[in-house]
């Protein structure tokens, strides 16, 4: 066989080698994006649970609502105030402007509320 | 190096430069008013926290905020922040975050403003004696407040609480110019 005819062959395998690849490749890319989609809506509709540190801003007792500027909620919020509503009233029972609290929010995402309050310090004086 | 210049170690004479530069720099901000000044004057940063959250520092604002530096005292600053907590929302929107520093650097300085009106800037409750030591250079020992803009300079200073549309025109202006400055460091060589 000539040399030309073997590198013209070479370079024909070569080209077709890669279009497959990047066809194979691109569609495995579109069902890994489908799957992250997917286990991403799942996550938002599955129940979690955090427990984070905070500071009590405000109680909105009409709405059971309570403001709390807190550290990061890992997978769901940075730190910020955010008012969130409260499971029941008992849980902000006592608890005043100003004091340092942990509290437990569990739910699927957005829909989550307080299940527990624990207060650390009062008015921010560490007991 | 002036005759002194023998006495002092290398240390000692940063020391020096620096106090200088701060005189400087609190000489100049005396110059300010509640007109905008041009970006010259670097605000000095701080790092605060609000109850348990982790420290942010007034330099995480650079670029995207206006930061209104209120320095304040009880009772006689409280209508004051009870104007600034009605309108929060609405500076918020304006690219605006208050940080409000209690001058007695209380710990419990988020309890001691009380249930009403709900104050939801941040208030620091930590770091705010540092704040005051470094910002005192700037203004009197009472209510004051300070316009910081998305670059990190100085722009306004109230000494008494101003007009509440006075800071929002300012802010307006503030917003309306395009981030031209380079921004703020403070540093010698």
């Amino acid at each position: 066989m000539r040399p030309w005819k073997v590198v013209l062959l070479l370079n024909l395998a070569l080209a077709l080698g890669v279009g497959w690849g990047y066809l194979w490749w691109g569609r495995q890319a579109a069902r890994l994006q489908r799957e992250l989609v997917a286990a991403r809506s799942q996550a938002t509709n599955v129940e979690r649970e955090w427990t984070v540190n905070g500071v009590v801003r405000a109680i909105l007792a009409d709405l059971d609502v309570v403001v709390l500027t807190h550290e990061e909620i890992a997978g769901f919020m940075p730190p910020m105030t955010m008012g969130f509503r409260a499971a029941s009233p008992k849980i902000y029972e006592g608890v005043r402007i100003g004091d340092a609290v942990r509290f437990t929010l569990r739910g699927a995402p957005p829909n989550v509320k307080i299940v527990a309050l624990e207060t650390l310090s009062s008015g921010g004086l560490r007991q | 190096m002036p005759a002194f210049g023998g006495v002092l170690n290398e240390d000692q004479r940063w020391h020096l430069i620096n106090f200088v530069r701060a005189l400087g720099s609190g000489q100049a901000a005396r110059r300010l008013g509640p007109g905008l000044a041009a970006p010259e004057l670097v605000a000095p940063d701080f790092t605060f926290a609000v109850g348990p959250t982790p420290p942010r520092a007034l330099r995480d604002y650079r670029g995207s905020r206006i930061v209104a530096l209120v320095l304040y005292a009880l009772p006689a600053s409280r209508a004051r922040l009870a104007e600034l907590a009605q309108h929060y929302e609405g500076l918020v929107r304006r690219g605006v975050e208050i940080v409000a520093v209690p001058r007695d650097a209380a710990p419990d300085a988020i309890r001691r403003l009380g249930d009403e009106p709900r104050v939801l800037f941040p208030v620091v409750t930590d770091g705010a004696r540092e704040i005051i030591a470094a910002y005192d250079l700037f203004v009197p020992p009472s209510h004051a407040e300070l316009l910081i803009d998305r670059a990190g300079y100085l722009r306004a200073r109230w000494t008494t609480p101003p007009d509440f549309g006075e800071l929002l025109a300012a802010v307006d202006r503030l917003n309306a110019e395009p981030l031209t400055a380079p921004p703020a460091d403070e540093h010698a060589h």
